[in-house]
């Protein structure tokens, strides 16, 4: 069984075998959530891993000024999505590539969509969850893209089930709305 | 009636792969073996205020130790030493002196004047004790655990 967030915290704060205790079950704990937030943006698993690195880092040596004024997983996706951000646009910079995702995969059949590709429909995906707040966004991210039960999402944001139902609902009509008026569907 | 261009029936979310357990304890193992051998970076604006609470603390005991010398009367001290409670004294020194050794103490005080400081509690504020697991707190029981070396996870 996991130890608390308030447990984990503590414990890294004495120092010493604590503090790589605590940061190696931060790890096991949020480390696979975090890659799978990461990934959903970086177009590889090398990306990925080089961003995750650097989000690991940060939280070790931040982890003592965490205030705990939000859970330890919104702390952990805030660094984890500002990381992603800005080491992706360094990347852009550096590469010229266009590094925008394909989050998404068309489905078989679907004429509606037949003149997109999943990359323009991934990339007008991607602005419209940028422009939810942060609350929905995390939401429909964990639900949606990583497909997590609404029982899990609660541990990690600590809010109620019927709380996360509605925040993915109005996520989804915001976005589906967004989608409709870019593709002219 | 269903949307007929509902855009969330057209596409579904790409699978992500994530790698097993193992590549995370590896990962969270290298970043803890580079960060404790990294230096520790202390930020500025904390130094002052270790520096003026040392300095703060230092004059406090030149101060109760003048005393002493110009009167030549060890009582002054235990007055001085009695005004504030054996409790004060310690969470003093728990929040602003963060590292001192017991032995550095003891040179820097002689023998004599050791005698001198006395330091009686005054009859109104003797401590109660009482043997309740109530009056311990969950902090003060995880602190106790780690410090006696149980691994939390087992006792979960």
């Amino acid at each position: 069984m996991s130890l608390d967030d308030k447990t984990i915290i503590r414990l890294f704060n004495r120092g010493g075998k604590h503090t790589n205790k605590a940061f190696n079950e931060i790890v096991a704990v949020y480390g696979p959530r975090l890659y799978a937030q990461i990934r959903a943006i970086a177009r590889s698993h090398e990306l990925t891993n080089d961003i995750l690195q650097n989000v690991l880092v940060k939280v070790f040596q931040n982890l003592t000024y965490f205030k705990q004024e939000s859970t330890l997983y919104t702390w952990l996706y805030r660094i984890a999505r500002n990381e992603t951000l800005n080491f992706l646009e360094k990347e852009k910079r550096r590469t010229g590539i266009d590094i925008d995702p394909a989050m998404l995969e068309i489905l078989a059949g679907e004429s509606g969509l037949d003149q997109l590709d999943e990359e323009k429909i991934s990339e007008l995906l991607f602005k419209a969850i940028e422009t939810l707040p942060e609350k929905q966004r995390q939401v429909f991210e964990l639900k949606y893209l990583q497909e997590l039960p609404y029982s899990e999402i609660s541990k990690l944001l600590n809010t109620s089930e019927g709380g996360l139902k509605a925040s993915f609902h109005h996520a989804r009509q915001k976005i589906e709305t967004f989608l409709q008026e870019q593709l002219n569907l | 009636m269903e949307n007929p261009n509902n855009i969330f029936d057209q596409v579904n979310p790409r699978k992500v792969d994530i790698p097993d357990a193992d590549y995370f304890a590896k990962m969270a193992s290298s970043i803890s073996a580079s960060q404790n051998a990294a230096p520790k970076v202390i930020p500025l604006y904390k130094k002052p205020l270790f520096w003026v609470s040392s300095v703060a603390a230092a004059v406090a005991l030149i101060f109760v130790f003048n005393i002493e010398a110009s009167t030549e009367k060890a009582y002054n001290v235990q007055l001085a030493m009695n005004d504030v409670s054996a409790k004060e004294i310690l969470s003093y020194v728990d929040e602003n002196i963060n590292e001192f050794e017991l032995s550095e103490i003891a040179e820097i005080i002689p023998k004599e004047k050791m005698d001198a400081l006395t330091i009686s509690q005054p009859a109104s504020k003797a401590v109660e004790v009482e043997l309740s697991f109530d009056n311990i707190s969950d902090d003060e029981i995880i602190d106790y655990l780690l410090d006696e070396g149980f691994d939390l996870e087992d006792l979960n």
